[in-house]
């Protein structure tokens, strides 16, 4: 899952940046406002974490710009905790808000419901016959035996886990599981693939020629 | 509940009611007099014409007869009735005898007039003849008399009476459309000469009021006049010691007048309660903008401060209020509105650092890692602690600068020292970034707190070495004009875009954001500055072109003259 972080405090912006990787997100950060847009109208997140007061354009502008054309899930983080602020934030488009300062763990929790809900699922365990994907803790058994995943693999899993019997491109697989610092290789896809394919065994993942990928159930 | 009668409504309503009835009441009496006293003069005038007319008529009649005439007349047969004047046909009984010196009715002594013993006096002027000049003469002459000459003189006499001492025109003209109307004439004794058809309850008491009033009343005026019951009367000196009085029933227009009385009151009363409930829709008229503005004032508060008073189609006084009250409503809207921006600005300002703490130390507990990376959230922890005693201290600071304006503390302080003191202060910075500044400013006494300005200057020079380029200038020079001192904080750095200057001093505000957090500015050092100025009288301002540097300058009142304020 890849998400964007705009925030204008360089500290704040790093821990928060560390914090959602360290969770196995591919995550794409952004210093001002107008960066921010730039980069939200370029690729599709699964969830942008946002700040409201910004340099150059600030949270609840840039939110109005991208409402115009995407409906990427929005969490709106800002200092601003009054109720007139937060049904502002609320009713221009943001999806979640939560006030600084904030709990780590409860961002990513609102993040993962976040992208939960986007993809239309409302639990945190994926169940695909006998393999069973823990959104919440990032990790994926099957048949009641704990998978050796790394967080690329487990990344590219729930992804397919998500879009389960639908095809999953190359190009989606490259948006959501790397972020723009990634050097990726035009076969690195192919290679996570057959790692995946070695673990889970041959049949689960299919391979549409020159189209994608598709989780059989 | 009684106090709605104390409200303004209610004192208004009863001023113009009260007000309203004393008009009205005033009016309707001074109509109702002038209304009656021209009906009773115009009785008295027809009174007092008939009463002339008798009196002309008996001036016809020779001296002797008309005196010896009546008494005859009136002695043994007794008063006849008037033949026209007769209406039931029966005479009344009249009190026989010289009433005036006889016992009064009700047995008293009516005391007689203290000058002379006339009983209706006279007019003092009048030469007095004697009681009864002729008497003795005609009574003589009266018993001396045969029979037959006695009846043919009483037969003369009688005709006299009717036709000629009497005329008809009297009753007549006194009875047109009224009610009953007499005459009476009395001798100078007392006794009666002659008189009409009189009710008898004319007759009773009449003596005491001849004694008592009308004699008194007839002695200064020409006639007098008197109401009693139901009955006006006129009084006149008749020729040769006689008294006239004719009068008549005035029922008709006591009965005119009470009319008029009862529709006075009708009318009044009914204008009196149109008049009250006008004033009552007037009153509530005017007060109901009133009403409505305090209903709105009061649904105000901190929350709620967007609401005005309509003041649509109010008059003109109340809608000036209405105005000064939204007026005063938008100033306190706006400085509340400033304080709120101030409270989330520094509510933001602190949350950002606090949040920047939490945030790296959950994230370096999260699992174990390595001392380079402990070291690096420890730092980013140290970092925010750091903003943010800086921005409680400049909390603090402007929090004292705004609750402390009192000049009681203010000394006279050198401005050169303070800014030599200002400059030793930002010294490592200064030579951190390669800045040269420079004192050129002179001796110069003001009032104030030397830590507060001392405050402004550090803030105005540092503000000047971090905006400025490596190996830039920072000058710092002082001109005299008048009675005031032009201190200027000259720098040629990176200057301020246009856009920005007007908000310079505005708290929290930041030309350039990431920059200023990266030089660990809270955004509110400018906005202390200006507190300061402001606290100490004077004036402060920017002018700048960008890239090319700023000039902040700061206008102080002079303490003394600077001829006598050298060292």
């Amino acid at each position: 899952m890849r998400l964007l972080v705009v925030e204008d405090e360089p500290d704040l912006l790093e821990s928060l940046a560390q914090s959602f990787r360290e969770d196995g997100y591919a995550v794409d950060v952004a210093q001002d406002g107008r960066e921010g847009l730039h980069k939200c109208k370029a690729w599709d997140y699964d969830v942008i974490i946002l700040d409201w007061m910004l340099p150059k354009l600030n949270g609840i502008d840039l939110l109005a710009q991208l409402r115009k054309v995407k409906s990427t899930p929005v969490l709106l983080l800002t200092a601003r905790d009054t109720v007139s602020d937060r049904v502002l934030g609320l009713d221009s488009g943001a999806d979640d808000y939560l006030v600084k300062p904030f709990s780590l763990a409860e961002l990513l929790a609102r993040v993962r419901s976040l992208i939960r809900r986007s993809v239309g699922h409302a639990s945190n365990v994926i169940e695909i016959g006998s393999l069973v994907v823990n959104v919440a803790n990032k990790t994926a058994s099957q048949d009641g035996v704990l998978l050796d995943l790394t967080a690329r693999e487990y990344a590219l899993l729930e992804l397919l886990a998500y879009h389960r019997d639908k095809l999953v491109s190359r190009t989606m697989i490259y948006d959501h599981i790397f972020d723009e610092d990634d050097d990726t290789l035009s076969n690195l896809v192919d290679v996570h693939i057959s790692h995946l394919r070695k673990k889970l065994g041959k049949d689960l993942i299919e391979t549409r020629r020159g189209q994608g990928y598709i989780l059989h159930v | 509940m009684f106090s709605r009668f104390r409200s303004l409504r209610w004192r208004l309503q009863a001023w113009y009611t009260g007000i309203l009835f004393l008009v009205i009441a005033g009016l309707s009496s001074v109509l109702h007099w002038e209304i009656t006293r021209s009906q009773w003069d115009q009785v008295d005038e027809e009174l007092l014409s008939a009463a002339r007319i008798l009196e002309g008529a008996m001036r016809d009649v020779p001296q002797g007869i008309l005196d010896s005439m009546s008494r005859d007349l009136a002695t043994p047969p007794g008063p006849r009735p008037n033949p026209r004047d007769d209406r039931n046909g029966q005479a009344n009984p009249i009190p026989k005898g010289p009433f005036p010196k006889g016992p009064s009715p009700d047995g008293s002594q009516v005391p007689g007039p203290p000058q002379d013993n006339r009983p209706w006096g006279g007019r003092p002027n009048r030469p007095s003849n004697p009681p009864h000049p002729s008497r003795d003469t005609v009574g003589r002459l009266d018993w001396n008399l045969g029979p037959e000459e006695t009846k043919q003189l009483q037969r003369q006499l009688s005709e006299w009476e009717t036709d000629i001492v009497w005329p008809r025109a009297i009753p007549d003209q006194l009875r047109q459309g009224q009610d009953l109307a007499y005459f009476i004439v009395w001798r100078l004794d007392g006794s009666i000469m002659k008189q009409s058809d009189v009710p008898g309850v004319v007759m009773a008491d009449l003596d005491r009021l001849l004694q008592n009033h009308i004699r008194a009343r007839l002695r200064y005026d020409r006639y007098a006049w008197q109401q009693r019951g139901p009955w006006r009367e006129i009084y006149i000196h008749g020729p040769r010691e006689t008294l006239i009085c004719v009068g008549r029933s005035v029922v008709g227009e006591q009965t005119r007048t009470s009319r008029l009385t009862a529709s006075l009151a009708v009318t009044g009363l009914s204008i009196l309660v149109l008049g009250a409930l006008g004033g009552w829709w007037t009153i509530n008229r005017a007060i109901a903008p009133i009403q409505k503005m305090s209903d709105t004032a009061r649904g105000i508060n901190a929350n709620r401060l967007a609401q005005r008073m309509d003041l649509k189609g109010v008059d003109s006084e109340v809608a000036e209020l209405g105005k000064v009250l939204n007026e005063m409503l938008d100033r306190l809207g706006d400085s509340i509105a400033q304080q709120k921006r101030f409270t989330a600005d520094a509510s933001h300002e602190l949350r950002t650092p606090l949040s920047v703490i939490l945030s790296s130390s959950e994230l370096a507990l999260s699992k174990p890692r390595s001392g380079d990376e402990y070291r690096d959230h420890l730092e980013k922890c140290q970092r925010a602690a750091t903003r943010m005693r800086n921005l409680v201290e400049s909390l603090l600071i402007l929090a004292r600068v705004d609750s402390s304006p009192s000049t009681e503390l203010f000394n006279k302080v050198n401005l050169e020292n303070i800014i030599d003191e200002s400059i030793q202060l930002l010294e490592p910075l200064a030579s951190e970034s390669t800045i040269k500044v420079t004192n050129e400013s002179s001796t110069c006494f003001v009032m104030g707190d030397s830590s507060q300005l001392g405050q402004a200057f550090v803030n105005l020079i540092s503000n000047a070495i971090k905006y400025n380029s490596p190996g830039g200038n920072v000058t710092v020079r002082s001109k005299i004009e008048g009675s005031k001192v032009l201190i200027e904080v000259v720098d040629n750095g990176m200057g301020i875009p246009e856009s920005d200057l007007p908000h310079i001093f505005e708290r929290f505000y930041r030309v350039d954001q990431a920059r200023s957090r990266l030089q660990g500015g809270t955004g509110l050092g400018l906005s202390i500055t200006e507190r300061i100025i402001v606290a100490h009288g004077g004036e402060i301002g920017v002018q700048s072109n960008l890239g090319e540097g700023s000039t902040f300058w700061i206008k102080l009142s002079i303490y003394d003259s600077p001829a006598t304020a050298t060292i």
